[in-house]
């Protein structure tokens, strides 16, 4: 089992300049820098510090919706992006720079030599499971952002041309219906929770909340890469979320990656398992979700 | 319940105490020197004059536990403390310091990949900072910081824990060793000026940008 390829786009509601600055100024990976400059560049900005063949793994950006984002360059193995993750926890901690719901976790995920039948096939499971990692993807908070179109909600007017009022309708679609929903979803914009095309041969999980710890961060690329792969998707035929509520079949998620053998996909079921316990911890005490969270 | 602070310099423990709170003193309005009467009137804000006549208030300090660590170039938590300072200062500054200012310790920084590092002495309290990496709630952290380019000191406290007497202990720890420390204050930090001259500081001077310039150390009242 071969995970694929990967970069994020992390972005902060506060602060994100002085993740920069603190990271720029203070972090040394590798005895080299993280990042080419202490500043926050424009939004697409592609100066030397920028550019992907920059050597600095991680540069920071504006951007529209929040305080400015961190964006990684490609990379193959989660062992490259984990320092980097501890990293920008530690410097976020370090200047109280604080995720929130104008802000998120953006995953791309290299879609490779991935055939277009096998895609259309994950976007199917996409459409089917969409709910349950919108639930997952909250992270530390009580709701998932609102910016991000639901993949569901795009494709509506799609699914009603095929003859299906509802999701429930259709859950047995045909190869060529399911080929149908994933050209289509590639028509949409992109500010989706799952985005199939972006120009840069990845599929962008946009639904993750934004995070300043690394183990979340962790948990959101694995997952989006862990989905990515066919045996991922073979073992999740076993079950079926629309049977159950939404946080029993995030439960069932999990016991879906515990039956594939990768030590990747059990440190990442750990993980899930982790962010399960503490979302049924607050949903069941809500005395235990703390508002605001950097308390000098 | 006493509270516990700690004052550690240059890797060592220097005095574990609480530390004396710097209470400005009922005569110290009259023991400014009168040569610089007339400048403190002339330059100062109504509000800061009001401030300096509030001699009776008492804020006791409320952070327990609250550790003031001062280093130099060349000790081992040097570079920690440096960044630490600076992300502060980045944050807390309030706008009151210029770009030169925050230029001077990000060069300071980056020098201590150098061969030859150099640096300001820097000063900061922190109270013990957690962070539970579940609920992503972090607890405690710097309060305030503060740099000594020779004898220039630079200070920011946090706005959360003003007007309770850390400054003061900052001060005491930057200057430890020292004849002297300046500072420039804009005429709009009001705060920065009700507290310098309640401690004793005395004005020499001000530049055509609006700022006046403080000394500690040139005499009686200088904040011991």
């Amino acid at each position: 089992m071969k995970l694929p390829t990967f970069g994020f786009e992390l972005e902060f509601d506060t602060r994100a300049s002085d993740v920069v600055s603190h990271l720029y100024h203070s972090v040394r990976h590798e005895d080299d820098d993280v990042i080419g400059s202490d500043t926050l560049h424009s939004y697409h900005c592609g100066c030397e510090y920028c550019d992907f063949d920059s050597g600095y793994p991680l540069r920071g950006q504006t951007d529209s919706s929040c305080s400015g984002e961190l964006i990684s360059h490609p990379m193959k193995d989660i062992a490259q992006a984990a320092p980097l993750f501890e990293a920008i926890q530690e410097a976020a901690f370090e200047v109280d720079a604080e995720p929130g719901l104008r802000s998120g976790l953006h995953v791309h995920v290299g879609v490779g030599d991935i055939p277009d039948a096998t895609l259309a096939r994950f976007f199917y499971d996409w459409l089917k499971w969409e709910p349950v990692f919108g639930y997952i993807a909250r992270g530390r908070f009580l709701i998932l952002r609102d910016f991000n179109a639901s993949n569901r909600r795009q494709l509506r007017q799609t699914l009603a041309y095929m003859g299906f009022n509802t999701w429930e309708d259709c859950a047995d679609l045909s190869e060529s219906d399911k080929y149908t929903l994933y050209a289509e979803s590639r028509n949409c914009d992109r500010h989706a929770l799952l985005s199939t095309y972006t120009r840069h041969g990845t599929w962008e999980f946009r639904i993750w909340n934004s995070t300043r710890t690394a183990w979340r961060m962790i948990l959101s690329t694995q997952l989006s890469r862990i989905f990515m792969t066919t045996e991922f998707h073979d073992v999740l035929d076993d079950f079926d979320p629309a049977d159950v509520q939404v946080r029993d079949a995030a439960r069932d998620l999990l016991t879906a990656l515990r039956l594939i053998d990768n030590d990747e996909v059990i440190v990442t079921a750990n993980l899930l398992e982790r962010q399960l316990d503490w979302q049924e911890a607050i949903s069941d005490d809500s005395t235990k979700y703390v508002e605001p969270f950097t308390l000098v | 319940m006493p509270h516990t602070w700690t004052f550690v310099r240059n890797d060592t423990t220097f005095v574990v105490t609480p530390l004396d709170r710097l209470h400005s003193t009922p005569d110290q309005e009259e023991t400014m020197p009168t040569d610089y009467e007339t400048l403190v009137n002339q330059n100062l804000t109504s509000t800061a004059r009001m401030g300096l006549r509030r001699r009776d208030i008492d804020r006791s300090f409320e952070v327990d536990d609250l550790e003031i660590r001062l280093s130099e170039p060349g000790a081992s938590d040097y570079i920690s403390l440096l960044s630490q300072g600076y992300s502060f200062l980045r944050r807390h500054h309030d706008g009151h310091y210029s770009d030169r200012t925050m230029i001077e310790v990000q060069r300071a920084i980056d020098s201590q990949y150098d061969d030859q590092p150099s640096g300001p002495r820097v000063v900061i309290a922190r109270t013990k900072a957690s962070v539970d990496l579940v609920s992503e709630v972090k607890k405690g952290g710097p309060l305030a910081a503060g740099f000594t380019f020779g004898e220039r000191m630079v200070l920011a406290v946090h706005q959360a824990h003003r007007i309770e007497g850390l400054g003061g202990q900052m001060v005491k720890a930057l200057r430890s060793g020292k004849p002297k420390l300046s500072t420039w204050v804009g005429t709009g930090n009001v705060g920065a000026q009700v507290f310098l001259l309640k401690s004793g500081w005395i004005i020499t001077g001000m530049n055509n940008q609006g700022s006046i310039r403080f000394e500690n150390g040139m005499g009686a009242g200088n904040g011991d």
